[in-house]
Formats: structure tokens, sequence, C-alpha cells
């Protein structure tokens, strides 16, 4: 954990960074999620690259990634500082489920959707419940259409796409970032870039932590 | 069974010197306490909350973690007695501004679930308690909270202790109502602990700065720790630690209550997470 001028710490996970160059998949996942944080107009021309990264890996996702129980702690962790019980989630980047998944477990009177560009992984996700409370829709967040707003936005290791998830939050709203390996996760945002983005749609920060192997950054739409 | 540590001051204060480097340094309780730990730090950029079903002895991060500065900061270290080895059951347990954490164990907590607002996410008695103090808790009226909750533990269930600390952002509150010990002192802030000398003392002192400090265990040798008599609540304000208010909280009461003190087993490490998981599962 490294600690920026006025005392702010960054979390930066509990993982410890790996000496050396990081694998070559990891950097070019960093670049990307650097370059939306950055620059969200350039989601336009990354949207279908990564759509098609994630439809070819869809199929064996789960046995790589989500078979790993500990991977959703950071999850519990940020769910656990929420107050009331959010009626209308949302999980942006959703994959093969894992996430939303979690929140409906969690939440018996909570409807649970969850986007995600990559239709091979859609399918996965609908393929793993028959839980009416959830649905899965292939969706891409830049475009999604708020309707009556959503109590929590749920970020599972993805660019955080600041703007957009500001406009989906209803008033007292939440939005979780998790990085499920901290600093080391493919797609991760410092939290000093997180709140400092929020703020400038109109969100404060509420908490930021670590939890298990990852990290998780909590903030709230007045 | 677990170990509390919190710290209250006018500024913001780092307390790795009471963590790691003291005589009888939270790091070094976690030897014996290694079911998992949690800190919470309120920062002016809001909650710092970290949690982590491993000992803190063994974690690579612990010291990092808990390097920051704060004007409220608690930290926990668990000795498993009720649920197993997992995060839903390492404290400390927030909900909106509210933490807490706890020592002690409340048998038979699956008796609060009616009276709390929500099912527990976890196996514990002290997430159960917590529960049930959030149920109609006041925010205009702390302590009647408490009271309320710690009551009502009391009508329902048997326990060895009731020690905890709370937080609401705002105020620290530290409690004991059991078998198991509270202490707490006063340091000032300005004090170097690692080269504390006669000199820092006649120097610093009449500046009027303090961190109010509460440990389940003394944490020095040499300097006075103050003990927590039963019953008794420790109310301190940020903005004024020279002077934190200790109170009763059930008041004759509390007289009446017996402990139900526990043997909480020799088992360290997972094997002592598998025994607690299987208690959690029988009721106990």
């Amino acid at each position: 954990m490294g600690r920026a001028a006025g005392g702010h710490r960054l979390l930066t996970g509990s993982a410890a960074r790996p000496r050396g160059r990081r694998p070559l998949a990891q950097r070019v996942a960093r670049l990307v999620c650097r370059t939306i944080t950055r620059a969200p107009w350039s989601w336009r021309l990354l949207r279908r690259p990564v759509t098609r990264f994630f439809d070819r890996v869809a199929e064996g996702w789960d046995q790589r990634f989500a078979s790993d129980p500990e991977r959703l702690e950071p999850l519990t962790g940020a769910l656990d500082l929420l107050q009331a019980t959010p009626q209308r989630v949302l999980d942006v980047g959703t994959g093969t489920g894992a996430g939303a998944m979690l929140v409906a477990g969690r939440w018996p009177d909570a409807q649970v959707t969850g986007i995600d560009v990559a239709p091979a992984m859609i399918a996965v996700a609908r393929g793993k419940t028959n839980d009416s409370r959830i649905q899965f829709l292939v969706a891409d967040v830049a475009t999604l259409d708020p309707g009556q707003g959503y109590d929590l936005v749920v970020l599972l290791n993805m660019p955080p796409f600041f703007e957009h998830v500001a406009n989906l939050l209803r008033p007292g709203g939440h939005v979780v970032v998790i990085a499920s390996r901290g600093s080391t996760t493919p797609f991760f945002t410092p939290t000093r870039t997180l709140a400092r983005g929020f703020a400038r749609h109109g969100l404060e920060t509420v908490a930021a932590g670590a939890a298990g192997p990852g990290t998780y950054y909590l903030a709230r739409r007045p | 069974m677990c170990r509390l540590f919190a710290a209250a001051a006018s500024d913001p204060v780092e307390v790795s010197f009471e963590l790691l480097r003291s005589d009888n340094s939270v790091l070094r309780q976690s030897e014996a306490h290694d079911s998992g730990w949690g800190s919470v730090y309120y920062t002016e950029h809001g909650q710092e909350v970290n949690r982590f079903p491993q000992a803190a002895h063994a974690h690579e991060s612990f010291d990092d973690l808990t390097s920051g500065r704060a004007r409220l900061i608690m930290v926990h270290v668990r000795r498993a007695t009720i649920g197993g080895l997992t995060l839903e059951n390492t404290h400390p347990f927030t909900r909106g501004p509210y933490s807490y954490c706890h020592n002690g164990t409340i048998l038979k907590a699956s008796e609060l679930e009616p009276l709390a607002d929500r099912p527990p996410v976890g196996d514990t008695d002290s997430e159960r308690f917590f529960n049930l103090l959030m149920a109609d808790f006041d925010s205009g009226d702390v302590i009647a909270s408490l009271r309320r909750a710690v009551e009502r533990t009391c009508d329902t269930c048997r326990f060895s202790a009731l020690n905890f600390l709370f937080c609401e952002g705002r105020r620290l509150y530290a409690y004991r109502f059991g078998v198991y010990k509270l202490f707490w002192r006063l340091r000032s802030l300005s004090l170097d602990a690692d080269t504390q000398t006669r000199f820092h003392l006649h120097l610093e002192r009449p500046r009027g700065e303090h961190v109010v400090l509460v440990a389940s265990e003394k944490l020095t040798e040499e300097e006075h720790w103050s003990e927590f008599g039963q019953d008794e609540l420790l109310v301190c304000d940020p903005g004024d630690t020279d002077h934190p208010r200790i109170q009763r909280l059930l008041g004759p009461r509390a007289d009446s209550v017996e402990f139900e003190p526990l043997d909480a087993g020799e088992l360290s490490g997972a094997a002592r997470g598998e025994w607690a998981a299987q208690r959690a599962a029988t009721g106990f």
C-alpha cells in the first residue's frame, strides 16, 4: 500500500505484487482498463475486440477462474457495508453470473440484472440458474436504459465507467467496485482514481478496503 | 474469545506501535488468536474496512493495511469459538457507518434472530448480536440502543462475555461485561512511543492532546492501564479525548447476571476453524 500526498492511502490489494513483468494478458487488460477509465469514448472502439475475446473464453471460464470461492470475498466484504437492502441491482460485466447470483442469494427480495457484452458469457450464466429474480441480458452499460434506476451497481473486475454508472443509480444508491485479486487483477483501478472519477459525477466515497485476496471500493449517490 | 483494540484521537493518529511493536502487541496476541483479523479506520475519505479469515501474524499485508492514520480505529483478532474461518464470520461487522467487534461467546445465539431485523450472513453469535443491535437502532441515542441490545441478550441467552467495541463514525464505544477483561489508557498524541522519555513526557503532555487506547490485554508492561469494571461503557469523542466518559450501561441489574465461563479449547489454525464450524452446525 502506498501513501499519497495529504495522507490519503491507496489500497493496492493484499496480494503481493509479483516481481518482474506482469503476464502479457494482464498487461493488455490493464492497458484496456486504463484507456477506458481515462478516455471513456475509447470504449466504442474497444468494445468489439473485448466482446470477441470474452466470447472466445466463455467456455471454460468458470473452471479457470470462478471456481475459486475466495474470488468473491471482497464482494461479500463490500456488501456487508450496505445499510439498506437493495431492491434493484445491476451487475455490469456479469460474465458467467457469479456476482449476480451471490447478490441474489444474499437478498431474497432483490431483483438482479446481470449484463455483459459477450453473448457466449450470458449463455453460460443463463444455464446456471432458474431463479426468476435474476435476469441475464446481452447489453452494454454505455447504452443501457436506466429505467427506474438501480439501488446497487456491481462492477466485479471491470473498468469503472464513471458517467454511465452514475446515471444508472437512484438517489441513495451505491456502486461497488471489486478487484478480486487486488492490484494484480487485470481490470484494476486504484482507489484514488475511483474516488476522483465518481466524485466528478456527483457520488461520494463511502468506504474502501481489502477482504480476502482482493479489494473493494464503495460510493453512494447522495 | 478474541482480542479487541481501539483508538480515538483528536487528530488522525497511527497506531503501529500498539499493533506491531509494543511488549504485548496486537500482532503478538494474534499468535494465540489466529482465526482471522479485521480493522476499521474512519478517515476523512470514508471508512476503510479490512477483513481476512487468516491469522494477522501470518498475513503479509497486516503491517501495510494498519499503517494509516485515522481519528477512530478498531482492530480485532479472532479466536473462533462458533463459526468456521470464513470472511462472513470475521469481525468487524459493519453496516452503513456502524461497525462492531466482539469478545466473548453467546450461547444459543440463534434465539436472538427473531429479535433482529435480518438473518445472519455467517454463523457467529457476534453477528447475531450486531443484527439485534441494528434492529431498532436509534442514531440519536446510541447508548440507549446499546443498552436495549445488551438487556435483550441478557433476557434471552447466557454468555461468557459481551465485551465489544462499537463506532458510528463520531464516537468510540467500548464495553466490558463478562469473564474477559478490557483496559484503557491515555497516550500523549505527540509522543513517539518507541523513544518515550521523561523529557518528552514533560515537554509534550501540557499540550493536552491525547489518544484514548482500549485493549483486551495491556499492550505495554511499564505503563498504567485502567481496567474496566463490569458493565462499564467508555464513550470517547475524538474531539475531547482528555475526558472519556465512563458509565454503567445496565446499572444494578448487571450485578445479578451470571456469566458462563467456557472451555475455549486449545486448538489453533485450521483445526480450530473446523471445530468452531462444527459447533455452529450443532447450534452451540
